[in-house]
């Protein structure tokens, strides 16, 4: 035991070393580094500190802002010393600078430093250094470290703001400082237009208290700014500072801040700043009203959905009563399901196989539900008939419940010894290497009847041509209506969208089932209803001006309304 | 009876239901994503079983030396040449922690080389059969058999020329501006009677989904299970 101990803190020990034992670069080798650095910069991107020659430890916490309240040109840097207690903090600090070159690395140079007893101050939070560093351009972005030294040995802190477009803005500062010490027009830089005004927040409705959403009205002259953006800034008090939330183009002028989640009731402040294309010119809104996200207890949006499910669902069981009291029911023939029983018949005398595909979607696409809805229907009359049946799969999950399914129609047939699991076989989820492996079944087989059932997109075509060429009767049936045209090119019989989904019900006479047929053909009657009300509102509304007509309209059409959310 | 077809049904309708009361209510919106979630879970352990029965199927063809059996042996080694490369990373140049943590995609490694290089290639070469295949298919539908083959021939007759730049050199007749050029008419074609169709199947697809829905959220429709016994 006292071996192995041994053994892994040698291990861990060769591993910390190469570290630890690092000579202090010299400036070109700085340089590279800041560049590492700077690629590999976090999400946050604040602040980060790096050990090189780390036989002391670096100073902490190091911040950089603008200097507030003066004329731009100077930031202000503050860091502590490493608290680790009985840590040999360096003899000296020594300031190094960068600004981001055209070549798109931080050249840094050093531009200060002194003894550790200099720009010391006591604050309740211990010792604070502050420097400020002035003579800079409010046209670039600067970044620092700050090395403790001793003799050749150092550890520096590095700062670079955060990775988000808010890195190159301005001075170091960034927006939020020069906003939280209301010298706006410093950073201005003489941007043409004027800043957005009459910035509101307000909760989104109709949500689980996860977004506010920003309005503002555009800048005057937003014109003169070629590539002008807005950027939204949000902080929990009205005078900052503000971070960054997002930013939208100037043909915009509301932003939704969706990243409330979790953090509901707590009131945010924002400020619009309008931006040129490179980011080094601001124009900063006022603070807006304080909002908070709030959870609401129903979505209205969504209430045409609740109504159509509800009207529908009582029309289904209204029918399904209807006609288990015995009462027949229309059914329109679908000629498609009308072949199916002669199609596997012609498959039996042939002594040929019938090919189901179940499209290409899992099995969380409804037309993959119907799809196999339709495969058990399918599997229990080709075991009737003892004919072969082959179901390849593009999905694992598709060919576990189409085997689930095709072993109960088996064995609802009474057929359950001519199941075996290779009826239902998983080829592989590429679209195209599917393709592939369906038509070399087809080409090799020679399925009499091929059925295309279920979600289907580029590859319908190459597959019902192929099918089409081996001469077997087809029918497919999709919901995709951009491959509808090519089914009906090509197969026997196409079910068209909606078919797709009663084919189930037709092919059960499940007096349940065709009741519920008949409810979505209620639904069809509400929706014609609909569109011809709708229309003649709309057409009254145009032609005559009545405000009844308008009111009206915009009930109508709040009722067909689909809402995202 | 109670593990085959009443959990099954009592779990379809509960998450059926919860799912359409999470678009009513906000509090619940998320378990949408929650969902999807254990279905991807599901959908791991279900691929396990996809491979494995691809190495069953081609195992057994070669082992019979059924007809065939070749392209069967072919894919078998593309198939464990492909796993054993993507999960050892071999040629990524890691080594140690960094080469397991790193994703099978990882530029410069071999299992790149094979999805560039292998892999695309023949996925195009499928995609491209798609144009002759489109050639066939309309040489058999735009056969002027009857009132409404010819309809659709001459709708697609002005739709491809209308396309092209052709359509374009032939509408001399018509003036640019006259709107009645052959690409104005494609346009026409597309953007009314064309897309009123698409609209009205949009519209029965919608019904037909919520349709299919509630009669298997209410266990209606128990096709999926195979049969419809009580």
């Amino acid at each position: 035991m006292i071996g192995r101990f041994v053994w892994t803190a040698l291990l861990v020990a060769a591993m910390v070393t190469p570290v630890f034992a690092l000579d202090a670069p010299d400036e070109s080798a700085m340089e590279e580094s800041a560049e590492a650095g700077a690629r590999g910069r976090g999400p946050a991107g604040r602040g980060r500190v790096q050990h090189h020659a780390q036989r002391h430890l670096p100073p902490v916490d190091l911040d950089v802002k603008d200097e507030p309240a003066d004329e731009g040109g100077a930031v202000r840097l503050t860091w502590k010393p490493c608290p680790k207690a009985g840590a040999a903090t360096g003899e000296k600090f020594v300031i190094y600078r960068a600004t981001r070159s055209d070549a798109g690395h931080w050249p840094f140079e050093k531009v200060g430093e002194f003894p550790l007893t200099d720009h010391l101050t006591e604050s309740k939070n211990g010792k604070v250094y502050r420097y400020v560093d002035e003579g800079l351009s409010d046209e670039d972005a600067y970044y620092y470290r700050v090395a403790a030294v001793r003799g050749d040995l150092w550890a520096y802190a590095f700062k670079m703001m955060g990775t988000t477009p808010a890195v190159d803005f301005g001075p170091v500062s960034s927006i939020r400082q020069v906003i939280a010490y209301g010298d706006r027009a410093a950073i201005r830089n003489g941007l043409p237009a004027d800043p957005p005004t009459e910035v509101s927040a307000a909760d989104k409705p109709n949500d689980a208290g996860e977004a506010i959403i920003v309005t503002w009205t555009p800048s005057k002259h937003a014109d003169q700014v070629p590539g002008l953006t807005y950027r939204i800034y949000r902080s929990e008090k009205p005078e900052g500072p503000f971070d960054a939330a997002g930013s939208v183009s100037a043909d915009k002028n509301s932003y939704m801040d969706s990243t409330h989640k979790g953090g509901e009731g707590k009131t945010w402040y924002y400020v619009v700043a309008a931006t040129n294309l490179e980011g080094t010119k601001f124009a900063v809104s006022d603070a807006s009203n304080g909002a908070a996200a709030k959870t609401q207890i129903i979505n209205w949006e969504q209430w045409n959905y609740f109504l159509f499910a509800v009207v529908l669902s009582v029309f289904i069981v209204y029918f399904i009563q209807h006609i288990k009291s015995g009462k027949k029911l229309f059914v329109r023939k679908i000629a498609g399901m009308e072949a199916v029983d002669e199609a596997i018949g012609r498959a039996t005398e042939m002594g040929k196989p019938i090919m189901f595909v179940p499209g290409i979607m899992d099995m969380n696409d409804v037309q993959t539900v119907a799809a196999v809805a339709i495969l058990g229907r399918v599997a229990r009359t080709v075991a009737e008939y003892d004919t072969r049946l082959m179901c390849p799969t593009s999905k694992s999950l598709v060919m576990t419940t189409g085997r689930e399914t095709v072993k109960e129609a088996f064995l609802s047939a009474g057929r359950p010894d001519a199941y075996n699991d290779d009826i239902v076989t998983y080829l592989t989820d590429e679209q195209f290497g599917y393709v592939a492996g369906v038509n070399g079944m087809m080409v090799r087989d020679k399925p009499a009847t091929i059925l295309y059932l279920g979600a289907f997109y580029a590859e319908s075509l190459i597959m019902a041509e192929t099918g089409n060429s081996i001469g077997a009767i087809q029918i497919a049936g999709t919901a995709q209506p951009a491959q509808l045209p090519f089914f009906i090119a090509a197969c026997d019989y196409t079910l068209i969208g909606e078919e797709l989904f009663a084919a189930s019900a037709y092919l059960s006479h499940d007096p349940k089932q065709l009741g519920s047929l008949k409810g979505q053909d209620i639904g069809k009657l509400l929706g014609m209803l609909g569109i011809i009300f709708g229309a003649t509102l709309a057409t009254v509304a145009e032609l005559s001006g009545a405000g009844w007509a308008q009111t009206a309209l915009n009930w109508v059409s709040a009722l067909f309304t689909v809402s995202a959310g | 009876m109670l593990v085959r077809r009443t959990i099954p049904l009592l779990i379809t309708f509960v998450v059926g239901a919860v799912l359409i009361l999470s678009k009513l209510f906000p509090v619940t919106s998320s378990l949408g994503e929650e969902f999807s979630i254990f279905f991807d879970i599901i959908a791991v352990f279900a691929f396990i079983l996809g491979g494995g029965n691809l190495v069953k199927i081609h195992g057994n063809k070669i082992y019979r030396r059924v007809p065939g059996w070749g392209y069967s042996l072919v894919c078998l080694i593309g198939f464990f040449a492909t796993l054993s490369i993507g999960m050892f990373k071999t040629g990524t140049g890691l080594a140690g922690v960094e080469r397991w943590a790193a994703p099978p995609t990882y530029s410069g490694g071999h299992f790149n080389g094979i999805y560039e290089y292998i892999f695309k290639p023949l996925a195009a070469t499928m995609f491209a059969l798609l144009a002759f295949y489109v050639a066939s298919a309309s040489y058999r539908a735009f056969r002027a058999k009857n009132l409404e083959a010819t309809v659709l021939l001459v709708a697609a007759f002005i739709i491809l020329l209308g396309r092209t730049f052709i359509g374009t050199w032939i509408s001399f007749w018509a003036g640019p501006e006259s709107g009645y050029t052959l690409p104005d008419l494609a346009e026409w074609i597309m953007n009314y009677p064309n897309l009123a169709g698409q609209r009205a199947i949009m519209i029965g697809i919608a019904l037909g989904i919520v349709s299919t829905s509630l009669k298997i959220i209410l266990g209606i429709d128990r096709g999926y299970m195979g049969t419809d016994a009580e």
